[in-house]
């Protein structure tokens, strides 16, 4: 009797272990799936190592930028940034060159992990642009693939436009069913 | 009980040793704040917004008075003796450079002219030309004043420089709110009234930023000297000067006597559009106060003046 109490318990230990793995390793694979960009154009296939494909960033500005009279400058250079780009501490793009209305600056190379990233960004309308609302549009792809975009603007009377996105790591499906026809 | 007894007393000793510690160290660095001595009103009131109470600020010049022909008392000698720091506004706005003197000989202190980097506009003064101090009237050089003050600063006390530029930031954004403020209220005057008639030649930048013309009525003396000496024939050119400029009202300063101004402005037809703040800054609860309710005070007077709402 006792003999057959031991291998029961042996046996749902066993098969316990084994439940649990299966478990833990289906909710791995979901993960897995649902984090990973589809760049077939198709999206219930397809896994790809996301460190792998960086994240491109567009910069499209509807104003010209300009230099900053109200800018904190300790460094004596008298020149500050026109543009910063800024991901948690780190500095994507800062640039002080002169960046003229409609110009679009593309950012490469950029790492990002999950369903979305935050950033920051700056900028300075120059004297006659910073009257009025300012826009400076954002759109991120991945291999050519749009992922999420979005439009900053700025508040005019000489406000800097100056704000957090929050951009989409996951690609735009409406972009990838491109040739489908309408729907 | 004995027990107990000893342990509160041992319990209040040390709260009383803590409190005495921490009275000791407050009191410390209370006399150990550096002290940054002003000349003029408006580096003092610039100052105050990046050291806010981490130092001591403090002006030679009261509210209303003349820099530029200010002459230095021997207490303004102790106080710059005390000081860690001196700011001037340069640009000879304080005349034969009196507070370059007080630094030099008061033990050599550190001085920072606040308009280093400004691009001076010219002045005609007595004949000659030379470089106009007002520079503080356009906003874009009171960041410039802000960010000579905040380097000075921070070589002061290099451990609060993440305060001093926070404060610094700040007080920025509402020197850009003002400046975009001011635009919106000067478009208000049709381009062809913006036309600043005053006692001295105090507003050229603020003129030059917002599109302003600066005139100067014929045989209008400038300055403290302004009705000096006034002669009827020199009158007579001075009212028919200001009907010739064909304005709706003209401007006198704070720091002089309004009585002749109205006069001559009753004279040629026009009304005295106010009184503007133009060496120094206002007492102490006016709108002259700050240099933010200067601007505000002044581009008020001119707006209403000008535009015809008053």
């Amino acid at each position: 009797m006792a003999r057959f109490v031991s291998c029961l318990l042996v046996s749902a230990i066993l098969l316990g272990g084994v439940g649990v793995c299966q478990y833990a390793l289906t909710q791995r694979v979901e993960i897995s799936i649902s984090n990973a960009p589809d760049t077939h154009g198709h999206s219930e296939t397809g896994t790809t190592d996301q460190a792998a494909t960086p994240y491109d960033l567009a910069l499209t500005l509807g104003f010209t930028a300009g230099d900053d009279p109200f800018a904190v400058r300790t460094s004596g250079d008298g020149t500050a940034p026109r543009l910063t780009l800024r991901h948690g501490a780190r500095d994507l793009y800062v640039t002080t060159d002169e960046l003229v209305r409609g110009r679009t600056i593309s950012v490469t190379n950029l790492a990002f992990s999950g369903d979305a990233v935050t950033l920051f960004v700056e900028a300075v309308p120059g004297p006659e642009d910073a009257r009025n609302p300012c826009p400076l549009r954002l759109q991120l792809s991945r291999d050519g693939v749009a992922c999420g975009g979005a439009t900053l603007w700025s508040e005019g009377d000489g406000a800097r436009l100056s704000g957090e996105v929050h951009l989409s790591l996951a690609p735009r499906l409406e972009s990838l069913d491109r040739g489908l026809g309408e729907r | 009980m004995t027990m107990r007894t000893t342990a509160t007393t041992a319990l209040r000793t040390c709260v009383g040793v803590a409190i005495l510690a921490l009275g000791v160290t407050a009191f410390a660095e209370s006399g150990a704040r550096p002290r940054i001595v002003c000349s003029t009103t408006q580096t003092a009131n610039l100052a105050l917004q990046i050291v806010g109470d981490d130092m001591e600020v403090v002006c030679i010049l009261g509210p209303g008075v003349n820099p530029h022909v200010y002459q230095p008392v021997p207490g303004d000698s102790r106080l710059v003796e005390t000081a860690a720091l001196c700011l001037q506004n340069g640009l000879h706005l304080e005349g034969k450079n009196w507070m370059q003197t007080l630094a030099r000989d008061n033990g050599n202190k550190p001085l920072v002219t606040c308009t280093d980097g400004v691009q001076p506009l010219d002045l005609e003064y007595e004949g000659q030309t030379v470089k106009d101090p007002h520079a503080w009237f356009d906003p874009r050089n009171a960041a410039i004043y802000l960010n000579n003050i905040l380097a000075a600063v921070i070589k002061i006390d290099p451990a609060g420089a993440a305060r001093y530029r926070s404060r610094t930031d700040l007080y920025l954004q509402q020197l850009r709110a003002l400046d975009a403020w001011i635009v919106k209220q000067v478009s208000l005057v049709p381009v062809e009234r913006r036309i600043l008639v005053t006692s001295h030649d105090a507003f050229n930048y603020f003129a030059a930023r917002y599109g302003f013309k600066v005139r100067s009525p014929v045989g209008w003396s400038t300055g403290s000297e302004i009705g000096g000496g006034m002669t009827p024939a020199r009158r007579r050119l001075v009212v028919q000067s200001v009907r010739d400029f064909k304005v709706p009202a003209i401007f006198v300063e704070t720091s002089v006597n309004p009585k002749m101004i109205r006069q001559i402005a009753e004279e040629a037809g026009v009304r005295v559009g106010g009184e503007l703040y133009s060496d120094a800054m206002g007492e102490a609860g006016s709108a002259g106060e700050t240099y933010l309710g200067m601007m505000r005070e002044n581009t008020l007077q001119v707006v209403t003046a000008l535009a015809g709402t008053r």
